[in-house]
């Protein structure tokens, strides 16, 4: 079979792209939660002590972060009602490795209809991949939808371009302003 | 009980004295780098321009007034240095954050130099010794929390057997740290 042909090497080659995110950006991985938390303060979406909460647990070499922090609430969103934002990271600080990583937002739309959007990184300190493979369950994927339990539960494989720049995608959702990387020409150009 | 956060701790730390000292205690290099990216990123750090890494007490001094962050090849040199320049940084309105190896040369010269003890009272931090859990407490507190052990309750949360969200994902993720061996 040649390579140009192997339905495989998408997924394969994405999934390698995936695994090198997580020896990126670790130790520094607080720090842009904070100051992505520390925006959302500053344009009245969070509480002022949010990014201070955002804060770590320890045992052996494992690392866990925003588990105290937990859901907060976002307030004044144009388009959300209501909404909570969760971030979360489990890393090895030995090695420098991000093992997981979780941030979604769960709201509800002014017709009342409940939304949620998530970007996740599988955990890979687990023994067994999650889901049947690279194309349906990427390591980095998102999802966009009413809520958990409605079906079915669509997941979009992801970018290979780290944690920080993945809650950047989630918080441009729902604070359009926050946009890290804005049009500067037209798309001819 | 709410227990205050390292990072907690460590503002508390930087504004116990505005313009003062506090001393950070890194457990290894490879957490020294990790706890300067994270002492660095504190908002404090954004004010006056901004916090400089230096490595000596003479380059902390010309920094001027803006948050420095001390980072001193030689602990000892270091230690006595800012021991016997007190004066020179009391007009300072951002802090000054020492880092020091723990139990390594300028830690344990700290309490036979009693004008920096002095000057640091109640702003020694150890984030990393902070972050630590207590695994058995906290497995506890997990109990007392969550009515079964994290083991039991992560095994439901994979199972889908336990609601999906924001609140639920992060008690996975702590039931997950207290799985640790």
């Amino acid at each position: 079979m040649s390579a140009v042909t192997d339905p495989a090497r998408p997924w394969r080659e994405l999934h390698e792209a995936h695994r090198a995110t997580r020896e990126r950006d670790v130790a520094e991985l607080k720090g842009a939660v904070q100051r992505r938390l520390d925006m959302l303060v500053k344009r009245g979406h969070l509480a002022p002590e949010t990014p201070y909460r955002f804060s770590e647990k320890a045992a052996g070499g494992i690392l866990v972060l925003g588990e105290q922090m937990g859901a907060v609430g976002l307030d004044n969103l144009a388009d959300l009602t209501e909404a909570k934002l969760t971030v979360l990271a489990k890393l090895d600080r030995r090695r420098r490795l991000l093992h997981q990583f979780t941030a979604m937002v769960e709201g509800t739309a002014p017709d009342g209809v409940p939304w949620m959007a998530a970007v996740h990184l599988d955990d890979d300190s687990v023994e067994q991949h999650a889901g049947t493979g690279a194309c349906g369950h990427a390591s980095w994927h998102c999802h966009v939808g009413r809520g958990w339990e409605y079906r079915p539960e669509v997941r979009v494989p992801f970018p290979a371009v780290g944690a920080p720049a993945a809650l950047d995608w989630l918080l441009t959702q729902i604070v359009a302003e926050h946009e890290p990387a804005p049009w500067l020409a037209s798309p001819a150009t | 009980m709410i227990v205050p956060t390292p990072t907690q701790v460590l503002v508390n730390a930087l504004e116990r004295d505005r313009g003062g000292l506090a001393i950070v205690i890194w457990p290894s290099l490879e957490l020294r780098a990790w706890l300067i990216d994270e002492v660095a990123a504190l908002p404090a750090m954004a004010e006056g321009g901004g916090a400089v890494v230096v490595k000596t007490v003479d380059d902390a001094l010309s920094a001027g007034d803006r948050p420095v962050l001390l980072v001193p090849e030689d602990e000892r040199v270091a230690v006595d240095d800012l021991d016997g320049s007190r004066d020179q940084f009391a007009e300072r309105s951002y802090p000054l954050v020492l880092f020091l190896y723990r139990d390594g040369d300028g830690e344990r010269l700290l309490p036979f130099r009693p004008s920096l003890a002095s000057w640091a009272r109640g702003s020694r931090v150890d984030p990393d010794q902070l972050a630590e859990v207590d695994l058995d407490a906290e497995r506890k507190r997990f109990f007392a929390e969550v009515g079964e052990p994290p083991m039991t309750w992560l095994e439901k949360w994979h199972a889908r057997q336990v609601p999906r969200d924001g609140a639920g994902y992060a008690r996975a993720y702590w039931a997950e740290l207290l799985c640790q061996p």
